[in-house]
């Protein structure tokens, strides 16, 4: 049984995008995590090429695609010029569900704080993945340093640093 | 050889199309490259003032995140704060 994590369209498209082995890493880290995406976060990845790596995955349930509700509607009236759809509706899933949600944007990030949800960022997420779920220490950094140009510098050496603690535990 | 310049145009112009249902041909006609590149690097401005996140910043663009990221790496312009 794998635990369930709601996740934003950011971390999304970087599971979708980078190679491990040859193939998005998206289908190593299905192994080891469920993947729940909100409606509006579906809505974004339609719009874009990792639609076809989405897609058949929807289709055969390996990710689950959930409507997110209306409620809370301050986000969509305070918030709806400053986030995105996706950002709003996994703000909402992770209200309703009470899951751990995976948020890279630093505003929607802040927001997310704001509604009494603690979402994490992709790579605390990786290193959760070894600590909780048996995702091998060495496939989680080739991963954090596959996708390290997308998230600020100084977070990279923190997380190997997390990951190698993590590898001295499992020994 | 090929500006990065070009290239982000170029990326863009696949990107807005896949986002849109328009073809390739058509986008260029509702943009060209350099009001493209003036109006990415004035929402990059905005984005990186803190004044919305990357989600809204891709809508306002008209393209999906990935392909976002693509191009603004292409012009060197950083996609997180």
């Amino acid at each position: 049984m794998t635990t369930s994590y709601i996740l934003d369209t950011g971390p999304l498209s970087t599971l979708c995008s980078f190679p491990l082995n040859g193939s998005p890493y998206i289908y190593t880290v299905l192994k080891y995590a469920s993947v729940l995406l909100a409606d509006g976060v579906i809505t974004e990845a339609g719009r874009g090429k990792i639609w076809r790596t989405v897609s058949p995955l929807i289709n055969t349930g390996e990710i689950k695609s959930i409507s997110s509700p209306i409620e809370p509607e301050i986000l969509d009236t305070s918030y709806g010029n400053d986030l995105g759809l996706g950002e709003r509706s996994t703000i909402k899933l992770g209200l309703k569900l009470g899951l751990i949600t995976v948020i890279d944007d630093r505003d929607a990030f802040v927001v997310a704080n704001r509604f009494g949800i603690h979402p994490i960022g992709f790579q605390d997420w990786v290193v959760k993945l070894v600590q909780e779920s048996d995702l091998s220490v060495q496939t989680a950094i080739e991963i954090v340093k596959a996708s390290a140009k997308q998230y600020p510098k100084m977070y990279l050496a923190h997380t190997l640093q997390l990951l190698s603690s993590s590898e001295l535990r499992t020994k | 050889m090929q500006t990065k310049e070009a290239h982000a145009y170029d990326l863009f112009l696949e990107a807005r199309a896949l986002y849109t249902g328009k073809t390739s041909s058509e986008v260029r006609s509702e943009i060209d490259a350099d009001e493209f590149e003036a109006r990415i690097r004035a929402l990059h401005y905005q984005y990186i003032s803190g004044k919305f996140s990357f989600g809204r910043f891709t809508e306002l663009a008209g393209v999906a995140h990935l392909e976002l990221r693509e191009i603004l790496d292409a012009l060197d312009l950083s996609t997180h704060h």
